[in-house]
């Protein structure tokens, strides 16, 4: 939906610690109290998400839960109720859904909306944006932060910065002074790595990045520069986009390493499998085509490809994986090793099997073990080949 | 070497094999054809080292010897050359001289010894057949091979030889072709899933009135005419148990019309939804309605009217493609349609001629 020379006006709205947020809601007695939602605090998994009581003491979501339970050791600790989440995030986008056509939900408690062009309508974006507040406030009783911008990037932005129940505004020509003293990892897509690479250059904050033509950048970071270039002087041309199903689920690793040894190769792709089908299953997908990619020591990559019937699961990915594998020359050591699966379709097909199908009772089968992964951690049922492999970072 | 030979058959020859090479190749070879002239004949052999075909061409043996040329560049300047005799003489270096008329072609071969062999790896027990009768059991069969790579024993025919019977079958795991001939000569028995590749070129090569001998061996697939021999590398792997997704005693058969039940599909199946093609068949005392729909585009139904059905409704829905590819294979006009319900198999029949059918598993609807 790109609209040339026409100047948009996108609305990021981000529910405030979503997770905790409803457990306080539906649980009065937590209210203005810590809750971290997550793991079990007395294994090894994960903070889901922690209230703003919580964060005062430092607990942070993706957090070890052993690290949260020992700086908040007061708060509750509940584990992730993901139905109910859902629940409430249907509530939501439905309530959003109101405002605009040009809605692209991110996850389960985030969202943009596009409302170009609904002054007449609605009223001026920021008065939207108030409604929208105010409107989830009443009607689901949670608070969220709203973003109010000429595009994606610098509405996402805006919606984190006065969090909670926040709301922010980055009118037209105001993109600069905006951007201008935050610091560089506020920019998409800039991670740790990048971060330090910039930083090397001697540039702190995004209106220093912006000041960098374009092609130092390009020639100092690849295709990344360019758009870099343009995030940093608040341009990006994403449409919001209402449904955009995946093209490809994957993953890939580069070992510590160079080695072509074949059962190695063959662990790692399993556990890729495994990752992969875990989240094709959560995405409600099933994929017909695997591709296998290999880098090798002299930076060589290869990409190829099998086709079978639509599936989800860990074991039928790997194997697929596996016979591409072995039909390609490992003529240098690998780098680097990768799966993804392409051609998704959502949902079984509707032509039933002619012969007794096993692949009916593996699917229970993944589902009884994702269900239990949801409880209990990734790794509480994994393949027995994996049991030696470290968990992934 | 050194031979003259007639363009016209030179030609054919090399139609028969040329299209065993694959566009792209593991190993440079692979791409020409073998030329080997001894006796009264040249041979002219491909293979993908999967499949592979050899055909004798008659001509004049000056020297004999042997060479390999780009399988693609001799076709092309076969089909070229004025229908006249033409020559073939192996120069130093593995070049070729190809004379024709005042035509010559100087072309760069390669040795004939790194060429892979296209040769039985034992004798097996002949069976003879008439080749139409072949070439119509294969095409019966042979659309209803596996596309998934990921299920390589589906990725080709099954020939098994028994009794006094060949049986050809094929499946993709929705549906099933099978056809059945008895055999003139019924000895021993065998099987093996010859690939679909193998399965094509059978049905390409294959005239009318040709007699032909199959045989199983070991690994292998081979397929014999007095001029020609194609042999085809046997799938590894175990072919489902197809006996047992075979019904019986559905309690409902209709005896239609072919070509009225086919028109009907393809007409109701235009509002179905393109990738699985759904159609429902609605059969009740006296009529089967054939229903169609699609949430952007409409409904569509066409009632056929069943003078002899007296028996449960049944509603049960398939993909139409299937359905159609079914009635394109059954050669006769009226067809037995059994059925049983929504979710069991429905069995197409041949209602004269030899043993033919196909079973297909419906969609659900």
């Amino acid at each position: 939906m790109r609209t040339a020379g026409l100047v948009r006006s996108i609305i990021h709205v981000d529910m405030d610690a979503f997770y905790a947020s409803v457990e306080q809601r539906d649980h009065p007695e937590l209210g203005g109290r810590p809750v971290i939602v997550g793991a079990d605090p007395k294994g090894r998994g994960v903070v889901a998400a922690a209230s703003y009581e919580a964060r005062r003491f430092g607990v942070q979501s993706a957090m070890p839960i052993g690290k949260a339970a020992r700086l908040c050791p007061r708060a509750t600790f509940l584990p992730v109720d993901m139905d109910n989440y859902a629940r409430v995030s249907g509530q939501i986008m439905s309530i959003l859904s109101e405002y605009s056509p040009l809605l692209e939900p991110v996850s389960v408690d985030e969202a943009f909306l596009d409302v170009t062009g609904a002054d007449r309508l609605l009223g001026p974006p920021l008065e939207v944006a108030k409604a929208i507040k105010a409107r989830l406030r009443r009607e689901v009783e949670l608070t969220a932060s709203a973003g109010v911008a000429p595009n994606k990037f610098l509405a996402k932005l805006a919606s984190d910065l006065e969090k909670p129940d926040g709301l922010v505004e980055v009118r037209p020509g105001g993109e600069a002074a905006f951007l201008r003293d935050l610091p560089i990892e506020r920019l998409w897509g800039v991670g740790r790595v990048t971060a330090a690479a910039i930083r090397s250059m001697g540039i702190e904050t995004i209106g220093q990045l912006a000041r960098v033509p374009a092609t130092v950048l390009e020639r100092r970071f690849g295709k990344i520069g360019a758009h870099l270039h343009e995030l940093a002087r608040g341009r990006d041309e994403r449409p919001v986009e209402p449904f955009a199903p995946p093209r490809s689920v994957g993953a890939e690793e580069t070992f510590s390493s160079d080695h072509r040894d074949l059962e190695r190769l063959a662990l790692t792709l399993r556990a890729q499998a495994e990752r992969v089908a875990g989240e094709l299953r959560a995405l409600g997908y099933l994929g017909k085509t695997v591709a296998l990619k290999l880098r090798f020591s002299d930076f060589r990559t290869v990409t190829r490809r099998l086709t079978g019937e639509p599936t989800q699961e860990g074991l039928e990915i790997y194997r697929r994986a596996r016979r591409v594998l072995e039909q390609t020359p490992l003529a240098d050591p690998v780098r680097l090793i990768g799966l993804s699966v392409s051609s998704l379709s959502s949902g079984g097909s509707a032509q039933l099997p002619l012969f007794p199908d096993p692949a009916v009772r593996r699917a229970r089968l993944a589902q009884a073990v994702d269900a239990l992964g949801r409880r209990f951690g990734d790794r509480t049922v994994i393949a027995a080949s994996l049991l030696m492999r470290p968990p992934p970072k | 070497m050194e031979v003259e030979l007639e363009r016209d058959a030179f030609l054919k020859g090399l139609q028969m094999v040329q299209n065993i090479v694959e566009p792209r190749q593991t190993l440079p070879i692979l791409a020409n054809v073998l030329l080997e002239a001894e006796g009264d004949s040249i041979r002219v052999s491909a293979t993908d080292l999967a499949v592979g075909a050899r055909v004798s061409v008659p001509a004049k043996v000056a020297v004999k010897g042997a060479i390999t040329l780009s399988a693609r560049k001799l076709a092309e300047i076969a089909k070229e050359l004025p229908a006249a005799a033409l020559t073939l003489k192996v120069l130093e270096n593995a070049w070729v001289q190809l004379r024709c008329g005042g035509v010559s072609y100087k072309l760069a071969g390669l040795a004939a010894e790194d060429f892979p062999a296209v040769v039985p790896t034992a004798s097996p027990k002949w069976v003879s057949l008439d080749g139409k009768v072949l070439k119509e059991m294969l095409a019966q069969t042979a659309f209803a091979i596996s596309h998934d790579e990921s299920r390589y024993a589906l990725n080709g025919v099954l020939v098994s030889i028994q009794a006094g019977r060949i049986r050809l079958v094929a499946t993709d795991g929705h549906r099933l072709a099978f056809a059945s001939r008895l055999l003139a000569d019924g000895a021993g028995s065998a099987s093996g899933i010859v690939p679909r590749k193998a399965v094509h070129e059978v049905v390409r090569v294959l005239g009318v009135g040709e007699d032909v001998q199959v045989g199983l061996v070991e690994n292998q697939f081979i397929l014999k005419m007095p001029n020609f021999l194609l042999i085809a590398r046997l799938i590894e792997g175990q072919f489902p148990n197809y006996e047992q997704v075979i019904p019986r005693g559905h309690p409902c058969r209709l005896v239609l019309s072919r070509s009225t039940l086919a028109a009907s599909l393809r007409r109701v199946s235009v509002l179905s939804e393109e990738r699985t093609k759904p159609v429902k068949l609605l059969l009740s005392p006296g009529a089967l309605k054939l229903a169609a729909h699609n949430p952007e585009l409409g409904e569509a139904e066409e009632t056929l009217p069943l003078a002899d059905y007296s028996g449960d409704e049944i509603a049960v829905g398939f993909n139409a493609r299937y359905l159609l590819d079914a009635l394109g294979a059954l050669d006769a006009e009226q067809v037995a349609v059994e059925l049983k319900d929504g979710l069991s198999p429905g069995i197409f029949r041949s209602l004269e001629g030899e043993e033919y059918f196909c079973v297909i598993m419906p969609m659900r609807i």
